[in-house]
C-alpha cells in the first residue's frame, strides 16, 4: 500500500568521504548497495543485460526522467520489470550506497517510489566523494517496491539513474544479498597492538602495530618470513599478502 | 569539511594548470577519450591506441604478480607460484570476473596511480621518519597491487583505462599543493592530502565488499579497506597531523 510520507527537505544521512577537485570531470555513478538493476547485471546475477554489465555507472540522461534506463535504448533492459529482478529484503530504514567513478558538482540525490519522492539529500553544488551513502526511511511502504534513485548534477542538464528492487518489511537492517566468499589468510593475527615500540625478537609472531626493520623475521600462519622493507605493520599487510614487504623463508 | 574542501578547490584552481605536468601521462589518455557519455568499449579502444605495445605486453603477463588469493583460472604465466601461506579452502570462485569486479579494479588502478604520484612528490622531502617509512612501504605495496589489478584487467580483455577516473580521487591542485609546500609544511600537507586519498580508497573497497562477486577481487578489496584505514589512523597519530 502506498502512502505519502513527508521528509525534511534535507533528510539526515551520512555523506562519506569528501575529496574536492577543481577540474570538471565526467560524472558517472550508480547505486551499488542494495544492488541496483545495473549492479545486478554487472554482478552477472541477472543474465543477458548487454552492455550495461560493463558500465553500470553510465545510466545518464536529462534530469526529470522517471524510468530506470534514462531513455537510453541499449540500456532498455533496466526498465523491463519482467526480467526477474531479485528484490533485496530490507527493513524500513535502508542505506543506499552510490559508487561514483567520476565526481561532479551535485545538486541533490532524490529517491522515488512511484511518483512519490521519499527522500532528497542536498549536494550543495559540491563534488561528492568516491562513495556516498544515504539512509532513507521507507516506513510508509511494505512488500515489493521498485525504488528509483537519482543523482542530479548541478552544472549539467543531466542526472544518473538507478532502480533498486526492494522487499520492504520483515527484514532487519540493511542486508547485502551478495555472496561473500572470503579468502582470508589463516589469520592468527592477535588484536593489533598500537604504539610501535622496539623490534620484536627474531622469530616472533607478526603483529600489527609493530615496527619491522629489514632482516627481521616473523612467523605468520605457521610460516616464517623475513622483512624486505622497513615498515610498521598494519592490518591488510599480513606477510603473505605483501611480498613487497616480506619474503617467505 | 565540505566548505573547507570547496575553499581549497577554489584556491587550487589557479595552480591546476601547473599541476598538469604532473599528470602528463593521464592528459594524453584523456585527450583521446570521448568527451561525454563514453562507453567502456570506446574508452578502451582509445587506450589501446595510446598505450605502447610493450606496455600492453607487460600488462598481459602480469596476471599473478603479488596476489595471494587462490585463483579460479590459471594465469597465462604461472612461473611465480602464489605466495599465500596455506590458503584457506578455496571458496566458490567465478572463473570470469564480472563487470562489477572489473570496474572496481579499474577504479583502484587509477587511484593507485595517483598514490604513486603523491608518494614520489614527497618521499625525499618528509621530515618525520615514520612518515618516510610509511610512504616507502606504500609505494612498494601499491606498486604490486597495481600490477595485480592491471594483470587481471588484461586477462579479462579490459584495460586499466576502461573507466574514466580522471575526475576521481585527488585532483591536480592537491598534487600542486604537495609539490609547492615549503619543506617545513610537507609533512602536514601530505597527511591532509594523503589521508583523504586513502580514505577514498577504503570507501571504494568497502562498497565493493558489499557488491563484488569475484573472490580474488574481494580479497584485494578487503586488504585495501584494512590497509588504507590503518594508514589513515597512523597518519592521524603523527605530530604533524593537524
Amino acid at each position: 500500500m502506498r502512502r505519502r510520507i513527508t521528509l525534511p527537505l534535507v533528510a539526515t544521512g551520512a555523506m562519506v568521504s569528501t575529496l574536492a577537485v577543481a577540474t570538471p570531470a565526467q560524472a558517472h555513478g550508480y547505486v551499488s548497495s542494495p544492488p541496483s538493476r545495473q549492479a545486478l547485471c554487472a554482478q552477472n546475477r541477472v543474465p543477458d543485460c548487454g552492455q550495461i554489465r560493463w558500465e553500470p555507472q553510465s545510466v545518464e540522461g536529462p534530469k526529470g526522467l522517471r524510468n530506470c534506463h534514462a531513455n537510453i535504448s541499449h540500456f532498455a533492459v533496466l526498465n523491463d520489470d519482467n526480467r526477474g529482478w531479485p528484490a533485496t529484503s530490507v527493513g524500513t530504514t535502508v542505506t543506499f550506497t552510490w559508487v561514483n567513478t567520476a565526481m561532479h558538482a551535485t545538486r541533490d540525490w532524490e529517491y522515488f517510489i512511484g511518483n512519490t519522492r521519499v527522500a532528497v539529500f542536498s549536494g550543495g553544488g559540491r563534488q561528492p566523494g568516491a562513495t556516498v551513502s544515504h539512509t532513507v526511511n521507507l516506513s510508509g511502504y511494505s512488500g515489493r517496491q521498485k525504488l528509483l534513485a537519482v543523482w542530479n548534477i548541478s552544472d549539467t542538464a543531466n542526472a544518473f539513474y538507478s532502480c533498486v528492487d526492494l522487499q520492504i518489511g520483515g527484514g532487519g537492517g540493511n542486508p547485502t544479498p551478495s555472496p561473500s566468499p572470503t579468502t582470508n589468510p589463516p589469520a592468527p593475527s592477535p588484536t593489533p597492538t598500537v604504539a610501535p615500540t622496539t623490534n620484536p625478537p627474531t622469530g616472533g609472531t607478526w603483529a600489527a602495530g609493530r615496527a619491522y626493520a629489514v632482516g627481521d623475521q616473523v612467523t605468520y600462519g605457521g610460516r616464517t618470513y623475513r622483512c624486505r622493507q622497513a615498515h610498521t605493520a598494519i592490518a591488510g599487510w599480513e606477510p603473505p599478502n605483501v611480498p613487497a614487504l616480506w619474503s617467505q623463508i | 569539511m565540505l566548505s573547507a574542501g570547496a575553499a581549497v578547490s577554489r584556491a587550487g584552481a589557479a595552480v591546476s594548470r601547473a599541476g598538469a605536468g604532473v599528470l602528463g601521462a593521464r592528459v594524453v589518455v584523456s585527450s583521446a577519450r570521448p568527451p561525454e557519455g563514453c562507453a567502456v568499449v570506446r574508452a578502451r579502444r582509445a587506450t589501446l591506441r595510446v598505450l605502447p605495445l610493450h606496455l600492453l605486453a607487460v600488462l598481459l603477463v602480469a596476471g599473478c604478480g603479488g596476489s595471494p588469493a587462490p585463483s579460479g583460472q590459471p594465469a597465462p604465466t604461472d612461473a611465480t607460484p602464489p605466495v599465500a601461506a596455506a590458503p584457506a579452502p578455496a571458496p566458490v570462485v567465478t572463473s570470469v570476473m564480472a563487470g562489477i569486479d572489473l570496474l572496481f579494479l579499474s577504479m583502484m588502478a587509477g587511484h593507485t596511480e595517483q598514490t604513486l604520484q603523491i608518494v614520489r612528490l614527497v618521499r625525499d622531502r618528509l621530515t618525520d621518519s615514520e612518515l618516510r617509512t610509511l610512504v616507502a612501504a606504500v609505494e612498494a605495496t601499491e606498486s604490486d597491487e597495481l600490477v595485480t589489478a592491471r594483470g587481471w584487467l588484461a586477462q579479462a580483455g579490459r584495460s586499466a583505462r576502461a573507466d574514466d577516473h580522471a575526475g576521481h580521487g585527488t585532483g591536480p591542485e592537491q598534487l600542486a599543493r604537495l609539490r609547492d609546500a615549503p619543506d617545513a609544511e610537507v609533512d602536514t600537507v601530505l597527511i591532509e592530502v594523503f589521508s583523504a586519498h586513502q580514505q577514498a580508497a577504503a570507501d571504494l573497497a568497502r562498497a565493493h565488499l558489499a557488491a563484488g562477486t569475484d573472490a580474488r577481487v574481494l580479497d584485494l578489496a578487503r586488504r585495501v579497506e584494512q590497509s588504507r584505514t590503518a594508514q589513515v589512523a597512523l597518519m592521524a597519530g603523527r605530530p604533524a597531523a593537524g
